[in-house]
């Protein structure tokens, strides 16, 4: 078992965490990995990051964590969300490690750590201790990734120049959702949208939505159930 | 006479996950987990060695996947029954893992004692389906749900699709077929009320679902 801060936390009450998964088994998973330690406490569960705003109103958390599968976008736009309406909480992100342009853009909107979603538990320990101290924590290959992409000669990647907006119109019509369905999911008209969706395009150099689906997919951003 | 515990190998990509479930397993009575594996390598590799009676196993794990696993792990001849478990349900995959020799399919959205009810039958000899899966596999094997929409296209529109699905505009479509933008669009109209999609990219994702198109490796 790895121990937290072995000094003071003992004596005092556990750090309560909101976690945000999905899935029951996983939550129950994690809950009590956490519990387990005795200095963590898994105070309430949310199934997505909205459930985590309304409960997080009612009781406040010391830490959110989001361990959300599937969808890159509802996790970059679930744990800005969050961190708008409470930016005193600190948010830990569990996220793929092959988005890296979620990851970066998740560390841009304020969320104070994000590690593999395969990290080991005592890698999560450390990230929560971190976080909890009031500091940011990044997993070492995160922050290699990161550092390597400030480096003379590195290749950037095509999403880089995308917009917050921009990038979020991309990810969901990778996933499918129709104008419509976008205008509404971002408080805007339809025609906004397409202004967003044709200049993804010019951006990506890309012709067609499908065209769009194909690159989010190699690159590890929208995976499609049933495929591995 | 008391029944031996049922010895479980534990197959799961995030430690954190596996390290809860397992200590779950292990507080419930009968239940015993002898392994834990974080790819679908570990998974055929601790089978052979471990030759557990259940392996427990998430159908996303890195490798060769949990399709792949389910498959090697069944044909290698031990007597070890296969639970899988799923994060996002689809309606074709579950046919595909029972296929491979899966012997139980379960949502993760499920409870730790739906795992040890599911653990229990399919250690028995028999098969365990989670009510939602099992209520997807129903509905598409009614009339109309057939299991591949595609079946049901022509030759011209399956010509169509292919080329939607592969990402090429109308226009360079309506080029390639020697037939008008509206033609074209007409087709595609009809495919998309055959498929029950409604647009372009849901289309292309059926078909990369369906195994017809794969993904395309260059732009």
């Amino acid at each position: 078992m790895v121990a937290l801060t072995p000094s003071t936390q003992a004596e005092e009450s556990p750090v309560d965490i909101l976690l945000v998964d999905s899935r029951q088994l996983v939550r129950a998973g994690i809950e009590r990995v956490l519990s387990d330690s005795g200095h963590l406490t898994v105070s309430d569960v949310a199934a997505n990051c909205n459930e985590a705003i309304r409960l997080a109103r009612r009781q406040k958390p010391q830490i959110i964590m989001v361990n959300l599968p599937g969808s890159s976008v509802e996790v970059l736009d679930g744990a800005s969300k969050i961190r708008r309406q409470f930016p005193d909480i600190p948010i830990l992100v569990l996220a793929d490690e092959s988005e890296l342009i979620i990851q970066e853009r998740l560390l841009q909107a304020g969320v104070a750590g994000c590690v593999s979603s395969l990290c080991s538990v005592g890698e999560l320990f450390t990230a929560i201790a971190t976080v909890l101290k009031g500091e940011r924590y990044i997993s070492d290959s995160l922050a290699r990734k990161l550092a390597e992409r400030r480096l003379p000669g590195y290749e950037a990647s095509p999403f880089d120049q995308l917009t917050h907006r921009e990038l979020q119109v991309f990810l969901l019509v990778a996933e499918g959702w129709d104008t419509l369905a976008i205008a509404k999911e971002l408080c805007v008209t339809r025609k906004t949208v397409n202004g967003y969706r044709n200049r993804v395009l010019e951006k990506l150099h890309m012709q067609t939505e499908v065209e769009l689906m194909h690159l989010a997919i190699r690159h590890g951003l929208v995976r499609i159930p049933g495929t591995i | 006479m008391e029944q031996p515990d049922i010895r479980i190998l534990l197959v799961d990509h995030q430690e954190m996950v596996r390290c809860g479930l397992q200590r779950l397993l292990n507080d419930m009575p009968q239940m015993c987990v002898v392994g834990e594996a974080c790819n679908g390598e570990e998974a055929v590799q601790l089978s052979r060695r471990l030759k557990p009676d259940v392996v427990l196993i998430d159908v996303q794990i890195p490798g060769i996947g949990g399709l792949e696993a389910t498959r090697r792990i069944s044909r290698g001849g031990a007597d070890i029954r296969i639970v899988v478990m799923a994060s996002q349900i689809d309606d074709l995959f579950p046919i595909r893992l029972l296929d491979a020799g899966a012997a139980g399919y379960l949502s993760k959205n499920c409870g730790i004692e739906e795992i040890s009810d599911a653990i229990c039958v399919v250690n028995r000899g028999e098969r365990y389906i989670s009510a939602d899966i099992a209520r997807q596999m129903a509905l598409s094997t009614l009339p109309g749900g057939e299991q591949s929409p595609f079946g049901r296209l022509s030759q011209r529109e399956l010509q169509v699709m292919l080329m939607v699905a592969q990402g090429q505009s109308i226009h360079d479509i309506s080029g390639h077929l020697c037939l008008s933008s509206k033609t074209i669009s007409t087709y595609r109209y009809r495919l998309y009320e055959k498929l029950g999609v409604g647009n372009d990219v849901e289309l292309a994702r059926l078909a990369i679902r369906h195994g017809i198109v794969g993904i395309a490796l260059q732009p």
